[in-house]
């Protein structure tokens, strides 16, 4: 072979391995990284009203929860009311001199309406809008009074000095008047009428003016309007008026779970009904129920449902009003608390039914509602914070949106590495179900061991509070990494136990006060990485 | 002669499409009318990191844990690596004479260009290859690293002296790759469980973040000085001055600049950080602001990465069978350190030169070179590497071959 032709092939080679494509260039790598790190205690979950420590070492269950609060503002509304009072002489024509007043006759107007029989209110707010036109060719002073209307006993009297106009452009003067305070009695000028506002006007001359001739062609007038009444105080009879409802709520957490059952301690419900109003009432509660994740549907029984019970008004007035409080009490004894409360119920049905006046107006129209009056029903249960699980699973499905390109740098396996300090006496197994987007589960990972109770640990001297440690691994394998990109759900599921350490079979258990479970979660990835 | 035919074959075998110059750089004064060179270096060079390691970078496949493991032991608290792929042709015309004077031709070039240069520490290489699971409960200092990499292309007008081959030309240059990344201080701290991390960092990183081919402009010079001098009695011998690439590049299309000096601590999320409306995934809160990292667009005007070599060539108007060269060569990277060399040229037949070189410095430490030349009568071929090791064993710490091939007429 001629040498000098062997030079050629490093060229013949070099355009071989450029013409090549190159293969990428992969290696792995060992990676820890923290993800989470968190401590959570019964106050993450609930308001700190609901749990009591008290005396005890043990959480106590104090739940009160408001389900009807009323108050004035929902039995007595004034809506918006214009009120016009007009005059003109008896006489055809009538000359007066400077300084010269008539005097008109009080006229009476109704404001609100017929199903409220208003005696006499107080304005906690409002304003009247007044416009006054004058007819006459001189200059003329209005006195707008307002009998029953008054405040710290002065009654309600306004005088406006109003230009000089004509019958067809009479001079105008408008003015907004804050009557906040002032009572407003509503009885006519007989004192038996009921919504039933006086007003009465005097007008005179320009003193200073010349003598004018007054037709009866030409209208004195004035326009009130009553607006954004609000008002604190009340009498009168409010009407037979009836409050029902039937309340729906969901308790999402209990929505969760999916088999097991809980036991749980004696239990008293109550319903208490505070009424702050001098008005008699019945009260009914019609219905309770609630429906678990089997669709099992457990209602309240007992005496005291669908029962009509009567109300007492508060007594007393003002400063010394007492509300009158009536407990409606379900427990053991007269019912199936237990039973309906261990149906763990997600969707809850309260039925109630409250009548006002229920006898009419027997009271002589003197039904008052003063400014701290409400009429209120509450729901109290006390217990202690104890339960008993055997296998209780919850289980709650998430989005998932985490895809990775397996072209370039990706995580090829890993280990969830969750530590967990347990201050519950609870035990609990965590196993996530990783799913496609028609629900499918793809693959299952359980987590290598239990989160133990702590019964079964010691008690830390430095709280005094006992605590199990556990370590649980959850194993991301090659199969589940791979699928990441069909996996768009991921189901929790998690069962929880109350064992005795003695004897291993679930039991009721206390809650300890202060009791929290510390989580610590860290990935242990292997990364390959790929250019 | 056919073990070294089958070496040679090698080096061909296992070298990139790359050339350009350095070893064996010949002064030939013999008059031509005009010259065809192509020059081309594909040089990788690194104080720690084997071939095994490196190859796999250019021809793809698997690092496995082995090979990790052979590099990472040669690494010491600081390391170096550096690449050049580049290749130039130069048309010179001594036909002509320039500006009207008898002993000037004229030269033009044009070429493409490659730098990449990295100090950097054990462990970030310990970090990049193996993770931070092996520095669990201990920090992990990358401080001092710095990386630079630009790619630019070149067209150049000078003159040549027809007698003495000297040769000057001013150059213009297309920026089209820049990167720069300095860490003053950097430590990652993992908890020995691994529940928690802390990074302490001051440093930044830029880089050219258009996607336009051509992102700068620059301007330079290429100086090949070629010295007679008398180094033994009655006889001239030639030093070269080379300057490749001495010049200036504004880099005018956007540099994206992330800079910080921060110390982030991080044990986990919160839940309320995870769920609910105020989660961070909900958060408005640019992660860049969250670690303490600026982010701002500059322009930048930089150096060339060229390189400045002075050394004595070979002659091959000299009669003698066996001459040597040595010389200097730097670059004006800290990643670089001036590489001295020095070598034997054996003149074997009248169209085959040999030579083998020794070299210390650069981005590696002491490499051994060998060359070969084929002279035709218009055409000349040469084969080299500058790393004979690295060319033969996976123990190597760089890669190097040069070809040139030359035209005269």
């Amino acid at each position: 072979m001629n040498v000098k032709k062997l030079y050629i092939l490093p060229f013949i080679g070099i355009l071989f391995l450029i013409s090549c494509n190159k293969e990428k260039t992969t290696w792995d790598s060992n990676w820890v990284t923290p993800l989470i790190n968190d401590t959570l205690s019964l106050n993450n979950l609930v308001n700190d009203s609901t749990l009591t420590a008290g005396m005890s070492t043990f959480y106590q269950v104090d739940l009160t929860r408001t389900i009807l609060n009323l108050g004035i503002e929902d039995f007595v509304a004034l809506p918006d009311t214009l009120i016009t009072h007009n005059f003109n002489i008896a006489v055809p024509s009538l000359t007066v001199p400077p300084g010269f007043s008539i005097v008109n006759e009080v006229e009476e107007h109704t404001i609100g309406n017929s199903a409220v029989q208003l005696k006499k209110i107080r304005v906690s707010n409002g304003v009247i809008k007044m416009e006054v036109f004058n007819p006459v060719n001189t200059k003329t002073f209005f006195t707008v009074q307002l009998p029953g209307v008054s405040k710290n006993g002065i009654e309600f009297q306004e005088q406006y000095e109003v230009p000089a106009g004509t019958n067809s452009n009479p001079g105008t003067i408008v003015a907004s008047l804050d009557i906040s305070g002032y009572d407003l009695l509503l009885t006519g000028v007989s004192g038996g009428e009921y919504n039933v506002l006086q007003s009465r006007l005097v007008v005179a001359t320009d003193p200073t003016g010349p003598s004018v001739t007054v037709t009866n062609a030409q209208v004195f007038k004035v326009n009130a309007l009553f607006k954004n009444i609000k008002v604190d105080y009340a009498r009168g009879y409010f009407g037979n008026k009836i409050i029902s409802d039937t309340t729906a709520y969901n308790i999402d957490f209990l929505n969760s779970i999916t088999s097991g059952t809980v036991d749980l301690p004696a239990v008293n419900l109550q319903f208490e009904i505070i009424n702050g109003m001098k008005i008699d009432a019945k009260a009914l509660i019609t219905t309770v129920s609630n429906t678990n994740y089997l669709g099992n549907t457990v209602s309240l029984s007992g005496t005291q449902i669908d029962v009509p019970l009567y109300i007492d008004q508060a007594t007393g007035n003002w400063s010394s009003l007492t509300n009158s409080t009536t407990l409606i009490g379900f427990d053991g004894m007269n019912s199936n608390l237990e039973t309906y409360l261990e149906n763990l119920g997600k969707s809850h049905t309260i039925g109630y039914k409250l009548e006002m006046n229920p006898f009419g107006n027997v009271s002589g129209g003197w039904n008052e509602i003063f400014p701290n009056s409400r009429l209120k029903v509450k729901i109290k249960a006390q217990m202690p914070l104890a339960i008993g699980a055997d296998g209780l699973t919850l289980r709650d499905t998430f989005n998932f949106d985490i895809k990775q390109d397996l072209e370039k740098s990706h995580v090829e396996s890993g280990i969830l590495v969750l530590n967990v300090t347990n201050a519950f006496p609870l035990s609990s197994s965590v196993k996530l179900f990783l799913m496609d987007v028609n629900g499918v589960v793809l693959h299952t990972v359980t987590g290598s061991s239990d989160i133990v109770s702590s019964l079964y640990g010691s008690i830390d001297p430095s709280d005094g509070k006992r605590k199990m440690n556990s370590e649980v691994n959850f194993v991301l394998n090659d199969a589940t990494l791979l699928d990441l990109e069909n996996i768009t759900n991921i189901a929790v599921e998690t069962q929880f136990n109350t064992p005795d350490p003695i004897t291993s079979a679930n039991s009721q258990v206390l809650i300890p006060v202060g009791a929290f479970i510390a989580v610590k979660l860290k990935a242990k990835l292997v990364l390959k990485a790929v250019l | 002669m056919m073990r070294l035919n089958f070496l040679f074959l090698l080096l061909g075998l296992n070298s990139v499409g790359f050339a350009q110059q350095l070893l064996p750089i010949q002064h030939d004064t013999n008059a031509y009318n005009q010259e065809y060179i192509i020059n081309g270096v594909a040089d990788f060079g690194a104080t720690s990191i084997q071939n095994s390691l490196s190859s796999k970078f250019l021809f793809g496949g698997n690092i496995t844990n082995e090979i990790k493991d052979y590099s990472y032991a040669k690494h010491k608290g600081i390391n170096r690596l550096g690449a050049d792929l580049s290749s130039e042709f130069e048309y010179r015309n001594m036909k002509v004479n320039l500006f009207k004077k008898e002993n000037l031709g004229f030269i033009i070039k044009a070429g493409y260009y490659t730098y990449v240069s990295s100090l950097y520490s054990k462990d970030l290489f310990g970090l990049t290859f193996y993770g931070n699971e092996n520095y669990l409960g201990e920090n992990a200092n990358f401080s001092g690293t710095r990386f630079s990499s630009m790619s630019f292309q070149k067209i150049g007008f000078g003159a040549i002296n027809k007698k003495t081959k000297s040769t000057v030309s001013l150059n213009f240059y297309s920026i089209s790759n820049y990167a720069e990344g300095n860490i003053r201080e950097g430590k990652l701290f993992q908890s020995a469980s691994g529940d928690s991390v802390s990074l302490t960092f001051d440093g930044e990183f830029q880089y050219a973040s258009t996607n336009t081919f051509v992102k700068g402009y620059g301007i330079g010079v290429d100086l090949d000085f070629r010295i007679p001098v008398v180094l033994r009695e009655g006889k001239t011998s030639y030093i070269q001055f080379l300057a490749k690439n001495l010049g200036v590049a504004h880099i005018y299309s956007a540099v994206t600049r992330y800079a910080a000096d921060t110390i982030i601590s991080f044990d986990g999320f919160t839940f309320n950080q995870l769920v609910g409306d105020a989660n961070i995934f909900n958060s408005n809160s640019s992660i860049l602001d969250t670690l303490g990292i600026d982010s701002t667009s500059i322009t930048k005007v930089r150096f060339l990465p060229g390189f400045i070599q002075i050394g004595k060539i070979v002659d091959v108007m000299c009669t003698s069978k066996v001459q040597s060269f040595f010389g200097v060569r730097m670059y004006p990277s800290v990643s670089y350190v001036p590489m001295i060399y020095a070598g034997v040229h054996y003149k074997t037949t009248k169209w085959l030169d040999l030579g083998a070189n020794v070299s210390y410095g650069g981005y590696t430490a002491l490499r051994f070179g060998l060359y070969s030349q084929i002279n035709l009568k218009k055409f000349a071929v040469g084969i080299s590497s500058e790393d004979l090791v690295g060319i033969v064993s996976k123990s190597g710490m760089g890669q190097s071959i040069i070809l040139r091939l030359r035209l005269k007429i």
